[in-house]
């Protein structure tokens, strides 16, 4: 008898137990005589030693061998080189602490054409995952290796570079690889791609849906309007907002034509030329088109703004947020339209609301008009600044806002984070030189953990190239806590200035 | 006359003037910064550590000599004092971290792997741990060299001979009852053991630990989880069972095996060797430069168990290197995986010689080679080691030219330029770290086998070695 059946055998047996049925032992195969030294053995004894020795010899035998599985295909060959190894330990420390300098490192990388080692791709994949901003720097950073790799994982599929088959993404994936197929088909083809998910909409799984109605966002055009308008009745509360946020972009739409004929009836000019005011009413409530159109008094008052006033408020303030600039302006200009807006009553929820719709309907005028004004107010916590609003913003007004800090206009800072990083060298030397000034002064606790915020922030984006840029701060400064801020500071700022030279210096 | 005791009488002549001798310190900042980050007890912990690299951090560290030392700041009024003893890599800080190594120790290796740590002499504190280290391990050769003393007290041998002797007769009792249990499973059957209670193997492995036979106790707790481990779980248990009765049998008859296979009979059934005993008995002591092969730490809430594969240049020997600690204490000397040590290890009496201790380690230097093998040498050399010792349970190879490859169900595999492929363990989770560093092209990688599943170990990508842990 072989191995392999004396086994099987046993196994049978060993299972039922000795105890039932007559047993027919099996003979042990003739290698195994040294069973029979030593005797007289019982039923039981002889199925456990055949048991044990039959078992080392099936492990020994045991072959490796015979399974058919497929080698991966191989990566394409690498062009960049690899980053140094000092630049690499800089990566693996940001990828552990400060994922803010990422961008940073993968700009300067990508610039000079290195590529991220490729035993750090895995790590860095995982903390870009999710992160649209860093997807197209990274898939660039991480070579034909890199790009390979995010192959072999759906849920970095982001980073696996022009998704050549997007269609197949989109007709056999799953969750967010559809929802990117959709992106990339949206940027070849945005008509085409609206029109094939119209087709498909009923066949999509509810929580795709919200997530392809916001991928519309970029790429949005008039044509898109018609089934976004449609999507303002859907069944699910996540895509009626989605569909609200995209349609903001869309100035001509019937979504903005109704905030416009809506807002005539709570904002009109009084007065002539000299005497001219802004008068404001407030809403009541909300009615049932406006909820259809996403404006909606807050479920409790958590949501509102105090400095902008009430639930009332809020909802003035939603209703500017929607009405295309050029609207709310026509015979005022923006700039004068603004002014107004401050000095009349429930102002306030005005000039929030007119800043909001400069940047989502992406109105350069408004926008520069908005940062003039904000400068010259020198009151750039008091509105409610949308992020976009600086980040985007022509250079002239980049200008002033640095020689608003210049000036010393300290609330100018608050909103220095939105300025998108690195600095140039003008807005960081200004900005550093405001801040040492600023720290020279006394301040309470919430003030010094907030200048510590501000400082921290400030290491991460100003222009390392600034010389000087780590002297000059008073110390010990603040209370306990916040002491650590300029050593912090120093700490990145040098941190900066070396990942860049290890990414520049001979490899 | 024991290694040990060499090293520490060497260490205690240096003194902070003469310790910090420029060439030790270049020999021992040879210490690579991924080897560091390989020693960390988890994620959170490398993490921690890479944010305390910085020298703001620190308003007081430096080397002395082998004595890496430094004060951090943290969030109490006093800074927290961290001292690592480089040649070892034993170390200590003043922090209440249950993580050992601790994010301060962590972060301090790293920057002196980084090369950020410059010559200062140790403060007080530093010294007199290393002091006390050094003291400790005198006091340990001593107390050895005083018990291996042939003019040791009669009584206390007596005693001893007859502690050896109640051991004896209790493993033999339960060696004998060990058996009679087995054939009750056998006469039941399998089917009737998988729907027993878990006191069913519970009461078994409880006597067993009352008779001194830990190993034989530790072998019957596993076989509840085999018994429902789903399809091929009959086979399987047979055969735990009968690798239990085989080893009863051999106990029982132990005077007829070769002396090495005693050794490991008695190994299995629960004795244990302390390391001045397994010095004194110096049944196998190789020097050589040890690579070494990768780390594996397995935990469960009471037991940390580190295995560490070396693998020696010259002789191409493989030793495996167990460290043990009761729940989160830190564990012993750490080697950082893909590093090099000349060392001297002494194995473990055995018919397959694997385990070992380390009885002296310095720096290694120069280049190293690696005993590679292709699949079907491993098979071999494995079914060898299990013809020595039938018990043999796991060791590591270093497997060149070999690609990632998939199967239809989703397995993965090792395939290697023949086309035999291994099948690689199913809890393994680093597959994308492999992908990154093979590309689909061969690489080198070592790895645990059991016969039955690969679980890798780490790569060389480039030369580098990789950890493939996680």
């Amino acid at each position: 008898m072989s191995v392999s059946a004396t086994w099987t055998t046993l196994v049978q047996i060993a299972v039922v137990g000795t105890q039932r049925d007559a047993v027919r032992l099996p003979a042990a195969p003739s290698d195994f005589d040294t069973i029979g030294n030593v005797a007289p053995l019982t039923t039981e004894d002889t199925v456990l030693r055949l048991a044990g020795m039959l078992g080392v010899a099936r492990r020994a035998g045991a072959s490796p061998f015979g399974d058919s599985a497929t080698p991966i295909p191989a990566a394409a060959a690498d062009t960049l080189p690899r980053c140094s190894t000092a630049a690499a330990s800089d990566l693996i420390y940001i990828l552990a602490n400060d994922i803010d300098l990422l961008p940073e490192w993968l700009l300067v990388a990508n610039t000079t054409n290195q590529r991220i080692p490729e035993t750090l791709l895995p790590a860095v994949f995982e903390r870009a995952r999710g992160r649209k901003e860093f997807r197209d720097a990274v898939t660039v950073a991480a070579g034909a290796r890199g790009r390979w790799l995010a192959e072999q994982n759906p849920e970095w599929r982001a980073f696996a570079g022009a998704a050549d088959d997007a269609e197949q993404q989109w007709r056999t994936g799953t969750g967010a690889a559809r929802v990117t197929a959709f992106a990339a088909m949206r940027a070849r083809d945005a008509a085409g791609a609206r029109q094939l998910l119209e087709r498909s909409w009923d066949e999509q799984g509810a929580s795709e849906r919200a997530e392809f109605v916001a991928a519309m966002r970029a790429h949005v055009s008039d044509d898109d309007e018609p089934f976004l308008e449609s999507l303002l009745d859907d069944r699910s509360k996540a895509v009626r907002e989605r569909a609200v946020t995209v349609l903001a972009y869309l100035p001509n739409s019937r979504f903005a034509e109704r905030a416009r004929s809506l807002v005539e009836g709570f904002v009109s000019v009084r007065g002539g030329i000299f005497g001219q005011k802004l008068d404001v009413v407030l809403p009541e409530n909300a009615n049932d088109a406006m909820r259809r159109d996403g404006i909606e008094a807050p479920a409790d008052g958590s949501r509102t703004d105090r400095s902008l006033g009430g639930p009332r408020a809020w909802l003035l303030r939603q209703i500017v947020e929607r009405v295309p600039p050029a609207h709310l302006s026509q015979t005022l200009g923006p700039r004068r339209f603004l002014d107004l807006a401050a000095d009349a009553e429930h102002g306030s929820a005005l000039v929030a609301g007119a800043m909001q719709a400069a940047v989502t309907y992406g109105d350069d005028a408004w926008r520069a008009a908005c940062i003039d004004f904000l400068c010259e107010r020198n009151d750039f916590m008091r509105w409610a600044t949308p992020a976009g609003l600086i980040g985007a913003a022509p250079q002239p007004q980049r200008d002033a806002l640095v020689h608003a800090i210049k000036r010393g206009r300290a609330t100018a800072l608050t909103f220095l984070h939105v300025v998108p990083a690195p600095w140039d060298p003008a807005l960081s030397e200004a900005a550093a030189d405001l801040m040492r000034t600023l720290f020279a002064t006394a301040g309470d606790d919430t003030e010094w953990a907030r200048r510590r915020l501000l400082l921290l922030e400030a290491s991460r984006r100003l222009d390392v190239g600034v010389p000087g840029l780590a002297q000059g701060w008073p110390e010990p400064f603040g209370v306990e806590r916040t002491r650590d801020a300029p050593l912090l500071f120093a700490a990145t700022i040098e941190f900066r200035a070396g990942m860049r030279a290890h990414l520049k210096a001979e490899r | 006359m024991s290694a040990g005791r060499k090293r520490s009488k060497n260490s205690k002549l240096i003194s902070p003037q003469n310790r910090a001798a420029p060439a030790k310190q270049k020999q021992i900042s040879e210490v690579t910064p991924d080897q560091v980050r390989s020693l960390a007890p988890d994620a959170a912990s490398a993490k921690a550590g890479e944010g305390l690299v910085g020298a703001h951090h620190w308003p007081a560290r430096g080397i002395d000599g082998n004595l890496l030392w430094g004060e951090c700041r943290g969030s109490g009024k006093e800074p927290y004092r961290a001292r690592i003893d480089t040649s070892t890599v034993t170390y200590k800080c003043s922090c209440p971290s249950r993580k050992f190594p601790c994010k301060h120790v962590l972060g301090l290796l790293l920057a002196y792997a980084g090369g950020a740590v410059s010559n200062v002499g140790a403060p007080a504190w530093a010294l007199e741990w290393l002091a006390e280290r050094e003291a400790k391990a005198e006091r340990q050769a001593d107390r050895a060299t005083r018990e291996a003393t042939p003019t040791d007290d009669a009584a206390k041998a007596a005693a001893a001979a007859k502690r050896a002797d109640t051991r004896e007769r209790r493993v033999a009792g339960g060696v004998a009852e060990c058996e009679l249990w087995l054939r009750d499973v056998i006469r039941l059957g399998l089917a009737h053991a998988q729907t027993s209670p878990t006191t069913f193997w519970e009461t078994r492995a409880a006597r067993l630990v009352d008779a001194q036979c830990p190993g034989l106790a530790s072998r019957v707790r596993t076989l509840p989880g085999i018994a429902v481990s789903g399809v091929g779980w009959e086979e399987r248990l047979l055969a735990a069972l009968g690798e239990i009765a085989l080893l009863c049998t051999a106990y029982s008859r132990l005077p007829s095996l070769p002396a090495p296979l005693q050794a490991d009979v008695r190994r299995y059934i629960g004795w244990s060797q302390t390391q001045d005993e397994i010095v004194a008995r110096g049944f196998d002591v190789v020097t050589d430069v040890w690579t070494i092969l990768g780390v594996r730490t397995l935990k469960d809430d009471r037991l940390t168990v580190q295995r560490t594969w070396l693998q020696g240049s010259r002789t191409g020997r493989t030793a495996l290197v167990l460290n043990f600690a009761a729940g989160s204490a830190p564990l012993g000397e750490l080697f950082a995986p893909g590093s090099r040590h000349r060392a001297t290890l002494v194995y473990l009496e055995s018919a397959a010689p694997l385990r070992a201790i380390v009885a002296e380690r310095t720096t290694a230097d120069g280049d190293t080679r690696l005993v590679t093998k292709r699949v079907d040498e491993l098979a071999a050399t494995f079914a060898e080691a299990l013809a020595r010792d039938p018990w043999f349970e796991r060791s590591a190879f270093v497997i060149d030219d070999v690609v990632p490859a998939k199967s239809a169900d989703g397995s993965w595999y090792l395939r290697d330029a023949d086309g035999h492929t291994l099948r690689i363990a199913r809890d393994w989770q680093a597959h994308h770290q492999l992908l990154a560093c093979s590309g689909g092209t061969s690489v080198r990688i070592s790895g645990e086998w059991n016969g039955r599943a690969l679980v890798p170990l780490g790569a060389w990508a480039d030369d580098a070695y990789v950890a493939l842990t996680t």
